[in-house]
């Protein structure tokens, strides 16, 4: 697990006049984004609750080296991070059926398969359907494990590409070159749905 | 300025990504804007992506579900003596 950052700007000792975050806060504020983080990344809840208890633990144990939200926000997705990949290792050992997983750099991307049709978008619709969502959710579980890594990370979360590289241990370019594929997959696997039809 | 106007639909697709993050370079960009106005199908398919990209942020923020909040207290009050507050 990483250790918390320490020594550096913007750590615990330099904004110190905070008090630590309580338990409660860190359950309430994070549990659920942990919880939601790993089942994108794991495919299932079963393994997220695995991981985000594991995660709760390990962060309410150092919580009082903490002293700021954003720090503690940036060292939370970072544990979380780990704990899932770890949690998919072990599964992955345990289920053999799991390790012949394509490389990522080889997969191709499909060849345009005749006319593009136009999306039916409306402009700025501030909340999605429960269809939508759902249509959204599945096509991000059907992403190699990778992609969906990256996707979940940079545009579900919103996390900065030199935060992803550091935390998947890859490259900024790398970040970006499989988050475009990400992008390219999961607008193939959306085009039925919006080519005039769940989209309002 | 020297445009390269033979930018293929493939190449097009490569390039989406910079072209969204606004981190194509000047020539690029102009060949980019010059293709998608003359190739409708990858003038949509640029629009499709650029839709794909703004609809995922608004999934919306889910708390959790209630059986598994229920364990994480258990098990937080089991390792703390705490029912996380």
């Amino acid at each position: 697990m990483p250790e918390p950052p320490e020594n550096s700007p913007g750590t615990p000792s330099a904004i110190s006049d905070l008090p630590p975050p309580t338990p409660e806060f860190v359950f309430t504020e994070y549990a659920p984004r942990i919880f939601h983080i790993a089942r994108r990344m794991l495919g299932n809840d079963a393994d997220a609750e695995d991981v985000t208890q594991d995660v709760l633990l390990q962060v309410i144990r150092k919580l009082d080296t903490f002293r700021g939200d954003s720090q503690l926000s940036t060292w939370l997705h970072r544990v979380t991070v780990n704990a899932a990949l770890a949690h998919r290792q072990k599964r992955a050992n345990r289920q053999k059926h799991e390790t012949a997983e394509a490389d990522p750099e080889v997969l191709e991307l499909s060849a345009p398969g005749g006319p593009v049709k136009r999306w039916n978008t409306s402009p700025d619709e501030a909340v999605l359907a429960a269809e939508q969502a759902e249509t959204i959710e599945k096509a991000i579980a059907e992403l190699p494990h990778p992609f969906r890594d990256v996707y979940v990370l940079a545009d579900v979360e919103g996390l900065p590409n030199a935060d992803i590289a550091e935390m998947l241990k890859m490259t900024v370019p790398a970040v970006k070159s499989r988050l475009h594929r990400a992008r390219l997959r999961m607008r193939d696997a959306l085009a039925p749905h919006f080519e005039g039809g769940i989209a309002t | 300025m020297n445009i390269n106007v033979n930018l293929t639909c493939d190449e097009l697709r490569e390039l989406i990504g910079d072209h969204h993050d606004g981190e194509l370079d000047g020539q690029k960009q102009e060949s980019f804007e010059l293709h998608i106005k003359q190739c409708k199908d990858c003038g949509y398919y640029v629009e499709s992506y650029t839709h794909t990209v703004k609809v995922v942020k608004k999934l919306p923020k889910c708390g959790l579900p209630p059986t598994t909040e229920a364990k994480l207290r258990a098990a937080l009050k089991q390792h703390f003596g705490i029912g996380a507050g």
